[in-house]
């Protein structure tokens, strides 16, 4: 483990101990762990990746077989809807923000083919010693106020599986935060937090094992609704294991190799939840009375593809092909 | 036609039909003849004795485009049709009827670009054809009956764009029958079912709606090319247009899985008494393959067909002649075959006399290594979110049939949505024609090509079974995002094609 991920880990497990009162970590961490304590409490999915990543991992064309390259699926809306602006904007925001947190919730399924969608709300958090320059980034946008904050609007074309446009609202937040939103009820939500005084959100009540995760490069946490779901068959509600609480993923990419955690309320362990697929099921060994474990290989193979493909639909990320 | 392989069909075309109809009135066209890879050639086939091959396309004046042979092969007529004031011309069918008349229709393209629909007669020898306008109608196979009228089974592609505009277009007959002197004296078989009085389009662009005469709309919407009658000039089309008598005969052997066309049909119009019948007809397998290659109704009422039987486990067909036999309720009809005319898993085959025993003749399969080559390829793309690739890959099929037909079927979720509904429903198939899918991205020209067939009439037998299983695809197997879905319809029609398809790459559910 690196030098910087002890650090981090450190200073997460401090953090959720003192139930985030006030973090005493450098201004950057301090951020990170702030926007995701606000999208923990929103969303029903919260994913962490660092731009380095996203920026980098990109698969070439389709004859690749990458099971890594789930690991981007939380994010294509962000790379989507920046890329719509011009290929500097995506850059620009990704070498000027250091990592990004998103939250989903509200999964709807396409129409035909395409990638599964939510309501989504991306938080970039400003690397260290930058100076937001966000605006150079939007003038194809609109900048104008919304709901009283300034912002910047504007509206993707219909694109695969979705045939209306989507509208998009960004804003540079309190200059540490990059936010974008698909929604602008979440995005509202989501600035106002992030402008709040820190003690009024930070807190990670009911967020088990958040010390394990989040010192991690790259991770992704679901906590399960299973009411009120719009789609169950897209939150993938209607066939998840019935006692699935919460899943958890983390990984440090390039290393190739991940870890799935699934909280379970059936603690007698007879029934592997069906969060991979048949084959990969003997990956999963019990961690104590309702918790599951499994090592998966991110590898270039098939099955380490499918594994993927069918753990990110159990985690909002379902493709339709 | 000077080939040895061109005479040598020819001769044995000509046994076949002089035996089994000395004098029929019609005689299908499904032979097949080394020269039919001929840019836009129709195969040869045998009208009244005479047998004739065209031209589908001409785009110059110069050009003959209908040759008409007699029955030792001798080109009697060579025949240029060439409307006035045309850049180009199309030419759907011909017939020749008795008396030296023959008929032809199809569609002129105007020097200004104007599109005139026709259905045209003469006289061989003579060459001033009397051209009928058929206004929005294009004929695309007619017969010519004993006594002059012609009959036609077509389609209104004009409909097309008035529909994708928003107009509502009227519902139409498909089935016409025509004076000698362009008088319509009958049509019939709604092109949008009975009582149907006009369409608009459907959310979904493969479909129409229909409105009813009171006004209300028809619950089911209609797939916009189910059906349709526009392809039956190409010889694969499985339709045959056949007159006898004060009849006219409508075979369509196309087979789907929605009900009332699980099966094929037979229509008779009788002109003289103004009555319809619709017979089915018990295919010969229980796995359809567009097998017909002939049909025809002998002098005393009799339809035989020309059939290819093909198994699973043989390239090669067996080529025997059947007859159709009625059953008792008169609603369903099978095919019996013509005792000890099968010839099994040969290329070239003999099939025997029917009335002797004896050796009749050698006929061609529809799918000789001569002259129809097939190909089938798989294609994968990634499916995109925001235009972002997500890495993983849908695949769909690109097939040549049995003339070099090209059509792409490809597969997704039955409905437009899932949302709010707690399913997506069945894993929908279509096949459509051309190079691009039912999803605009599944094109041949943007997509990766992954397994290619090889353009080899080796593949036909192959080409055919694929299509047969795309046919029959059911509505039953559900779709779901972490599969069966689209990757798993192609797997299975590549399966059932026989084909040997690796894995292709980040593509779940194949």
């Amino acid at each position: 483990m690196t030098k910087r991920r002890l650090q981090l880990t450190a200073i997460a497990s401090i953090a959720f101990t003192l139930f985030f009162a006030h973090s005493r970590c450098d201004a950057q961490t301090g951020a990170e762990v702030r926007a995701a304590s606000v999208l923990l409490k929103q969303f029903e999915v919260v994913a962490y990746a660092k731009t380095e990543f996203l920026s980098g991992s990109e698969p070439q064309g389709g004859a690749e077989v990458d099971a890594e390259s789930h690991l981007r699926l939380p994010f294509l809306a962000l790379i989507g809807s920046l890329r719509y602006l011009g290929k500097t904007t995506e850059s620009g925001i990704e070498e000027s923000y250091s990592s990004v947190v998103v939250g989903a919730r509200d999964f709807i399924s396409p129409q035909g083919l395409g990638m599964v969608n939510s309501s989504t709300c991306y938080i970039g958090i400003l690397k260290s010693g930058a100076q937001p320059n966000v605006e150079t980034y939007f003038r194809q946008a609109t900048h104008e106020s919304i709901e009283g904050r300034q912002g910047w609007t504007w509206s993707v074309p219909p694109y695969e599986g979705y045939p209306k446009p989507t509208k998009f609202y960004a804003a540079q937040i309190a200059d540490s935060y990059f936010v974008l939103s698909n929604n602008l009820q979440d995005f509202q939500a989501v600035t106002t937090s992030l402008t709040a005084p820190e003690g009024a959100t930070a807190a990670f009540t009911g967020v088990p094992g958040w010390t394990a995760f989040s010192a991690q490069n790259y991770w992704l946490y679901r906590s399960v609704r299973r009411s009120g779901a719009i789609d169950p068959d897209a939150a993938g509600t209607s066939v998840l294991t019935p006692d699935v609480s919460a899943i958890f993923f983390f990984a440090d990419p390039g290393k190739r190799q991940g870890t799935l955690r699934v909280l379970s309320s059936d603690t007698t362990m007879k029934t592997k939840p069906n969060v991979l697929p048949d084959s990969e099921l003997s990956r999963l060994q019990s961690q104590g009375a309702g918790t599951w474990q499994a090592i998966l290989p991110l590898a270039k193979d098939e099955p380490s593809f499918d594994a993927m493909f069918h753990l990110f639909y159990f985690l909002g990320y379902g493709i339709a092909i | 036609m000077d080939s040895p392989m061109s005479r040598r069909i020819t001769s044995h075309l000509l046994a076949l039909a002089l035996v089994l109809f000395p004098v029929a009135s019609t005689v299908a066209h499904a032979a097949s003849l080394d020269d039919v890879a001929e840019s836009g050639a129709s195969a040869h086939f045998l009208r009244h004795g005479y047998l004739v091959k065209f031209r589908h396309h001409s785009d110059s004046p110069g050009t003959p485009n209908l040759q008409v042979y007699n029955s030792s092969g001798k080109l009697l007529y060579e025949l240029t049709i060439w409307p006035s004031r045309t850049s180009r011309l199309f030419i759907s069918s011909v017939d020749v009827g008795p008396d030296n008349a023959f008929a032809f229709a199809g569609q002129v393209v105007r020097d200004d670009d104007t599109k005139t629909n026709f259905i045209a007669s003469d006289h061989l020898g003579h060459t001033a054809p009397q051209y009928i306008a058929t206004h929005g109608y294009l004929a695309s196979q007619i017969s010519m009956a004993d006594d002059g009228s012609i009959w036609a089974v077509g389609d209104k592609p004009s409909d097309d764009a008035l529909l994708k505009s928003g107009s509502s277009v009227p519902n139409y007959d498909t089935l016409r029958h025509f004076a000698p002197d362009g008088t319509l004296l009958d049509h019939l078989m709604k092109r949008w079912g009975d009582g149907i009085t006009f369409v608009t389009h459907a959310a979904d662009p493969a479909f129409v709606t229909g409105h009813l005469s009171d006004g209300s709309v028809n619950p089911t919407p209609v797939e916009s090319l189910t059906h349709s009658y526009r392809d039956a000039w190409k010889p694969a089309s499985d339709i045959y247009l056949r007159t006898h008598g004060t009849s006219a005969f409508l075979y369509d052997g196309r087979v789907t899985s929605e009900p009332g066309h699980t099966q094929p049909t037979l229509i008779e119009s009788d002109a003289a008494t103004k009555t319809n019948s619709l017979r089915y007809v018990t295919p010969l397998q229980s796995v359809y393959v567009p097998q017909i290659a002939d049909l025809s109704i002998s002098a005393n009422g009799d339809i035989y067909s020309h059939q290819h039987i093909t198994s699973d486990s043989s390239v090669a067909a067996s080529v025997g002649l059947f007859k159709l036999l009625s059953e008792k309720d008169g609603t369903q009809s099978h095919w019996q075959l013509v005792p000890n005319s099968l010839n099994e898993g040969s290329q070239e085959s003999s099939a025997p006399s029917v009335a002797s025993g004896g050796p009749l003749s050698k006929v061609t399969p529809l799918c000789s290594p001569e002259t129809y080559p097939c190909l089938a390829y798989d294609y994968y793309r990634s499916v995109t979110f925001i235009g972002v690739p997500t890495g993983a890959n849908h695949n769909f099929w690109f097939v040549e049939t049995l003339y070099g037909a090209p059509y792409v079927t490809d597969a997704g979720p039955s409905i437009a949505s899932c949302s709010p509904v707690s399913a997506c429903g069945y894993i929908e198939r279509w096949i459509l024609p051309g190079t691009v899918g039912h999803y605009a991205a599944d094109n041949i020209t943007l997509a990766t090509l992954w397994f290619n067939s090889g353009y080899t009439t080796l593949n036909c037998t192959k080409v055919g079974a694929l299509y047969t299983a795309a046919t029959i695809w059911p509505t039953t197997i559900a779709y779901h995002l972490t599969g069966p879905n689209s990757n798993t319809y192609a797997f299975d029609m590549g399966t059932a094609g026989g084909f040997t398809v690796p894995t292709p790459p980040a593509s779940p559910g194949w």
